[in-house]
């Protein structure tokens, strides 16, 4: 028997040292998390605009664009539920915001976990999903939320760059991302746009993808009332929020199920007529085509630029009208 | 509690060092200690079905208990069929109550009588099947006095609910299990390190093979739609390795485990993709539900004593009854009966047994005709599998349809292209060349430290453990789980 313990620890031990270390380089590794953390707390005295949403948020909105001082807080699969408690958690800090971009999109009313993301966004916000608990994500991120491959793509990643003495962005970012752009308050964009996205099996996929969350039916309510409260609060702080749908590309609109599209309509106009409050939705804009987007719904950077351009334009024109007291046009 | 779950990483050294340094002087309290165990293991995924675990568990013991002392035939008669019928029942229930109703139903339909009735959102208790056949089997050998029946019920459950092999067997006969909880165990260092050695052998079966042929063959199935023949072809392979990899991995892990604590289970798998005739196929895959089904019903049924038609009626029964045993859906009939028809030629001509040696054995490579026939055989199986992954009749016969079209002469296209899956068609290679290699053991692996040295062999072990956790991100729950 000592035999055997003796023998597992001696093995053991390059595995132990190689899983404490790959925590210590993840606990420490800057991600875009982090990163649009220390930027939001760099900028809180002049943010008038947060844009909320999941990764079609993120690549779709350029604050570079607007007039005002605009804040993008979206994230890759970034749900209501982590829009609410991130923005109520900076809330009292930003004594500017005006108003809150909050995006809807096809199924962003069917969930509120953000898959493994929840841990990565844990690390930089502290913000949990729902009860759960973070003590095993806490012990070891390599092993309990980023997992092997995501590790080893970031060491990769690292790797390659030590190399070639690049100066790149020092945070995690997505395929498709230029590694040396820089980020400018919360937007980074798309480059391109990847043809191999563009076909028909490609856009039935994702859509089905999709599907399945709609047949949740508590989930969707809970992320209903969740939304409803998140409306209330800010509304209460004299924000204003908006709801927003980007633009998504035309040919893979065609294979959203048309009853989901439909239920999802009835739940906005009903918030919306509740509370008074807008719905901008350019989910299906044809002047939108091929080249605005990095593929079937992702904006890239002529897309985002394109569309926070119009952005920007009806945001004042709805401050105006609401400051001359007048009928907003939409 | 799933083997590839961090929860029995932790389990298990647990389990091990209270095994072995607390309860080790004392024989009763370390069966005590395994049913304890077992029940929380089993309790992890549901602990309201140990209810049915331990109500099998009297029921069987006790009728074993009558039985011995019993000497009227009719009396020992109606014992049997008490324990046959609590058991089948509680399986019938669970597993087949929705199938019967649902058949039952569109059997009326069709002829003109529209029938009302729900279906129950029924939960099937996981691994039902298993150790309700084990506790079969114990009850039949007590009744056929093959057995004695034990008197101590800790033994018998820990027999029973023995956690390394509960939910997905191997299916162990009482006759070789429930002895080993009779006798003091002794703690045999290289029967450890062998343990050790199966279960990494299983992990990287379950979730390197298995999971990523799973993620292969999940996009083909579910989309059969938009794939052509040549890729629907590639997806029922990829199945037939991901139902290898994972039922015999599960096998490797359970009988592994068990060695840690000083037990020998049977073998369940032995390399079973280089049979060269279907009948060899049924000698080595799920071993211990074949020869279940050999000992506890093609024999009582008569087997191949009484002339060629009792034969044949006889092994399409038990592969029917095989293809149902998997689960309350028409395709697993089919599965089994196309698996009879398959044995159908080999039975007729008395060639059934012609291969029952180790293909190859002791060379290096197979011959032109084995090859050839292991080609086929596995041609065969892959066809067989279609059925068992489908999700309905009409469902496997549209990809089977798709693959004898002339589509099959086109390149095959997967969408999911990911790092993981495109290192899978090597590391499959490699898999496929080390299991020839150990073919003539347990398993793959088994002699490696005869083999090689240890700097080498540590190699080994590293890069399978390396590739394990490459590989975790897709965890899938194990097949035959629901079963």
């Amino acid at each position: 028997m000592k035999k055997l313990l003796f023998n597992l620890i001696i093995f053991s031990i390059p595995l132990i040292i190689t899983v404490i270390s790959l925590d210590l380089y993840l606990k420490n590794k800057n991600t875009l998390y982090k990163e649009k953390l220390k930027a939001i707390e760099q900028n809180k005295d002049n943010v008038e605009i947060l844009i909320l949403g999941n990764s079609h948020a993120a690549f779709a909105v350029d604050p570079q664009y607007f007039d005002y001082n605009a804040y993008n807080l979206a994230s890759v699969s970034q749900s209501i539920y982590f829009d609410r408690r991130l923005t109520e958690k900076y809330l009292h800090k930003l004594n500017q915001l005006k108003f809150v971009f909050i995006s809807i999109d096809y199924h962003s009313l069917n969930f509120s976990s953000q898959g493994i993301r929840d841990y990565w966004s844990y690390y930089a916000h502290g913000i949990k999903y729902k009860k759960k608990s973070y003590f095993k994500e806490e012990i070891s991120p390599f092993l309990f939320s980023y997992k092997t491959k995501v590790t080893m793509s970031i060491l990769r990643d690292d790797l390659k760059n030590m190399i070639s003495n690049k100066q790149p962005i020092v945070f995690m970012v997505k395929k498709g991302v230029c590694s040396t752009d820089s980020i400018y308050n919360g937007f980074i964009g798309f480059t391109g746009t990847d043809e191999i996205m563009f076909n028909q099996n490609t856009f039935k996929r994702k859509a089905t993808s999709f599907n399945n969350g709609f047949k949740n039916t508590s989930e969707r309510k809970f992320v209903i009332n969740d939304l409803r409260t998140f409306i209330e609060n800010l509304k209460e702080q004299n924000v204003t929020p908006i709801l927003f749908s980007s633009p998504t590309y035309s040919d893979y609109n065609t294979f959203l199920n048309k009853k989901n599209i439909k239920k999802n309509e009835i739940v906005i106009n009903e918030i919306c007529s509740d509370y008074n409050i807008e719905y901008w939705n350019y989910s299906n804009n044809p002047s939108f085509e091929k080249e605005y987007f990095y593929n079937q719904d992702h904006m890239n950077k002529n897309g985002a630029e394109k569309f926070s351009i119009i952005l920007n334009k009806r945001i004042k024109d709805y401050e105006k009208a609401r400051t001359h007291n007048t009928v907003y046009k939409k | 509690m799933l083997f590839n779950s961090i929860d029995f990483a932790i389990f298990l050294p647990i389990v091990f060092i209270l095994y072995w340094f607390v309860t080790n002087k004392n024989l009763k309290l370390q069966n005590f200690l395994l049913v304890a165990a077992s029940y929380l293991f089993y309790g992890w995924w549901d602990w309201r079905f140990l209810s049915l675990i331990l109500f099998s568990t009297i029921v069987d013991y006790s009728v074993c208990r009558i039985l011995q002392n019993e000497e009227n035939q009719i009396k020992r008669k109606n014992l049997l069929w008490t324990s046959i019928l609590i058991n089948l029942g509680f399986l019938g229930f669970f597993k087949y109550y929705n199938f019967f109703l649902d058949n039952f139903i569109s059997a009326f339909s069709f002829f003109g009588t529209e029938i009302k009735a729900n279906s129950l959102n029924i939960i099937l208790p996981v691994g039902i099947s298993f150790y309700t056949f084990q506790t079969l089997s114990y009850t039949i050998d007590v009744y056929k006095r093959k057995l004695e029946p034990t008197k101590d019920f800790i033994a018998f459950s820990a027999f029973v609910s023995f956690f390394p092999q509960l939910v997905a067997g191997p299916i162990e006969r009482a006759t070789n299990l429930l002895p080993q909880f009779y006798n003091k165990r002794t703690f045999d260092y290289s029967k450890a390190v062998d343990g050790l050695r199966q279960i990494l052998w299983g992990l990287f079966k379950k979730i390197v093979i298995a999971d990523s042929a799973a993620q292969i063959a999940n996009e083909i199935f579910n989309n059969s739609a938009d794939y052509s023949g040549s890729t629907l072809l590639l997806g029922a392979i990829f199945f037939t390795f991901q139902i290898y990899g994972d039922f015999s991995g599960y096998s490797d892990i359970a009988i592994g485990t068990s060695r840690l604590f000083g037990f020998n289970l049977m073998q369940n798998f032995a390399f079973p993709y280089f049979s060269r005739d279907i009948a060899e196929f049924w000698r080595r895959w799920h071993i211990s539900l074949s020869t279940w089904f050999r000992d506890y019903l093609y024999i009582p049924l008569g087997g191949s004593r009484r002339g060629t038609w009792m034969k044949v009626r006889n092994t399409f029964i038990i592969f029917i009854v095989s293809g149902f045993w998997h689960g309350a859906n028409w395709t697993f009939i089919v599965w089994g009966t196309l698996n009879a028809i398959y044995f159908l030629p080999l039975l007729l001509t008395n060639n059934n047994r012609k291969n029952i040696d180790i293909v190859a054995q002791g060379k290096s490579l197979p011959n032109l005709k084995e090859l050839s026939f292991m080609l086929l055989t596995f041609a065969l199986t892959v066809i067989a599998w279609v059925f068992f992954r489908a999700e309905s009749v009409s469902h496997a016969l549209n990809i089977l349809s798709e693959i004898f079209s002339l589509s099959i002469f086109s390149h095959p296209n997967i969408l999911n292209n990911t790092l993981e899956l495109r290192l899978f068609p090597f590391i499959l290679s490699l898999f496929i060349m080390l299991e020839w290699i150990g073919r003539e053991q347990k398993y793959a692996i088994a002699n490696l430290d005869l083999r090689v040295n240890k700097p080498i062999r540590f190699a080994f072990y590293y890069s399978i453990i390396f590739l394990i956790f490459l590989f975790r991100g897709q965890s899938q729950e194990f097949i035959y789980f629901q079963f």
